[in-house]
């Protein structure tokens, strides 16, 4: 009985990070738009910029995870995911004017600048959060019987994360906050997901012992 | 397979695949002639020719506004109100040295500054590629050893300019369509920025708008770079011009001299300068409240 609760409880701890990762993906790729444009211009090979990178990162994300799910998969490790993020953020909260100004200077075409300039600030957290998938899979899987439908489930959750995330920071966060508040809310957000993984392991371990005792 | 449908680019090609082929439809049914449509990575031209005018429109299915028209029989009068207009910032400024336009239309206003001043070095700043190639077939638009094109987003070549320490005694900043608002060009970095690339006599003039919340945010935007400006409206026009300078802008008694100095030689193009001092204000009609757009805050398209 409480085994299986807490296999709901992991599992749906699980999806909704998984949610949260990406719609964090996005609401950063879109505000990435923001961070470039004083120093690249809004043309249209800035979005090439950063919509390739972002596509890299996830790539190689997908790659590496799908790698590091295959050696002993545990909980603390997919926390480390959203830890690791949330830090490899902070450079383009610090950083991103002080890259931006070198690079500006030494590289004169735009889409060269752009391009460096998103490889440096967003490759180190995008295709951390690019690991978050295929890990959560293997956490979730039970059965190779069942493995199609809980990527397919997966993928579901974690893209309609994206999709609420480009609308909400297009529509809403540019408008009632700055720029690096809404940077600040996604990096407490995703230290929020490490540490609901973390919770959501250990807390029946607690109660489920004496229970065991009592047996 | 991994997640491979990340939305924004998915999003993006549909909606580009989606409006090119709404262009396509639409276009082949509206009633205006078309003479010559050009491709762009920005957004679709069209230049129409009808009752002696050839206009350039972008987007023209949407029902967007002509971006520039040029009358056939009088090539160079200047069509449009805010054209004419923007040339007041002569007034503060009446023999330039050094001109910067963003945002080229149909070229009309370099022309016209490089035919009142033949000696002022003119740049002009203008993203897309396809609208240099329509100005020059279609609107009489020539490049010369003084007047010279960059297809360049205008705040990564202000930026540069600040850098390499030139300055501009005229900057017309005249980079907005209407549809989509560059939200980079309306932040108080970027009005620094330019400020930075002018003259100290120099002068810097903004076709903005005139509508919703955005009036009001842009003029509390540019008083805080440049304190006072003139606020320049027209019976008839749609938009409004700001003229600034470094700090504040001169009496409005001392603009009568020159323009009776300038009006004969703007006669030509239709411009009633001599009007145009009466009509300079310096007070805000805007609510001075709003929040002023920086880097960090420029909702641009979503307050217009």
């Amino acid at each position: 009985m409480l085994e299986s609760m807490q296999k709901n409880l992991i599992r749906s701890v699980v999806m909704i990070t998984a949610f949260i990762n990406g719609f964090v993906i996005m609401s950063i790729e879109l505000l990435g738009g923001r961070v470039l444009a004083p120093y690249f211009g809004s043309s249209v090979y800035v979005w090439g910029s950063i919509i390739t990178i972002f596509m890299l990162s996830l790539s190689l994300g997908y790659l590496f995870g799908g790698r590091l799910s295959s050696r002993n998969p545990n909980p603390v490790s997919f926390a480390l995911f959203f830890f690791l993020a949330a830090l490899l953020t902070l450079p383009i909260i610090f950083f991103a004017d002080w890259t931006m100004t070198k690079i500006f200077v030494v590289i004169e075409d735009p889409r060269y600048g752009s391009l460096l300039t998103a490889m440096l600030l967003y490759f180190p957290p995008i295709c951390i959060m690019g690991m978050v998938s295929p890990y959560s899979i293997r956490l979730l899987v039970q059965s190779e019987q069942h493995s199609g439908r809980t990527a397919g489930h997966l993928y579901f959750v974690s893209t309609l994360g994206s999709a609420l995330g480009t609308l909400v920071t297009s529509f809403y966060f540019v408008l009632w906050f700055e720029l690096d508040h809404v940077m600040w809310g996604l990096v407490a957000v995703l230290i929020l997901c490490g540490l609901s993984v973390l919770a959501a392991y250990r807390w029946p371990v607690r109660q489920a012992k004496p229970m065991e005792r009592s047996v | 397979m991994m997640k491979n449908t990340k939305a924004l680019p998915v999003l993006l090609s549909a909606v580009f695949a989606a409006s090119l082929l709404l262009t396509l439809s639409v276009t082949a049914q509206t009633q205006l002639p078309i003479i010559h449509e050009e491709r762009s990575v920005y957004r679709n031209i069209a230049v129409t020719e009808y009752d002696g005018r050839r206009c350039m429109l972008f987007n023209q299915n949407r029902g967007d506004k002509n971006q520039t028209c040029m009358d056939l029989r009088d090539p160079k009068k200047l069509v449009f109100h805010y054209t004419r207009m923007s040339l007041a910032g002569l007034l503060l400024n009446s023999e330039p040295k050094s001109v910067l336009v963003a945002g080229l239309g149909g070229g009309s206003i370099p022309m016209v500054m490089t035919e009142l001043f033949p000696q002022a070095q003119i740049d002009v700043l203008e993203i897309d590629s396809a609208v240099v190639k329509v100005a020059k077939e279609f609107f009489n638009f020539k490049e010369s050893d003084n007047l010279k094109v960059h297809v360049v987003d205008a705040r990564v070549f202000i930026k540069r300019a600040g850098l390499l320490g030139k300055k501009y005694d005229f900057i017309m900043l005249d980079a907005f369509t209407g549809e989509y608002i560059p939200e980079h060009l309306l932040t108080q970095e970027f009005l620094e920025e330019v400020k930075q690339i002018l003259s100290p006599e120099g002068v810097v003039v903004a076709n903005t708008f005139s509508s919703s919340n955005l009036y009001d945010h842009e003029s509390v935007t540019y008083q805080a770079v440049f304190g006072e400006f003139y606020n320049f409206k027209m019976p008839g026009s749609g938009n409004r011009v700001i003229i600034a300078q470094h700090d504040g802008v001169p009496e409005r008694s001392t603009l009568r001299a020159p323009a009776q100095q300038l009006h004969p030689r703007l006669r030509a193009y239709d411009v009633t300068i001599l009007e145009y001092p009466a009509r300079l204000d310096t007070r805000p009609d805007w609510d001075t409240s709003r929040r002023v757009l920086t880097d960090q805050y420029s909702p641009g398209n979503l307050l217009n």
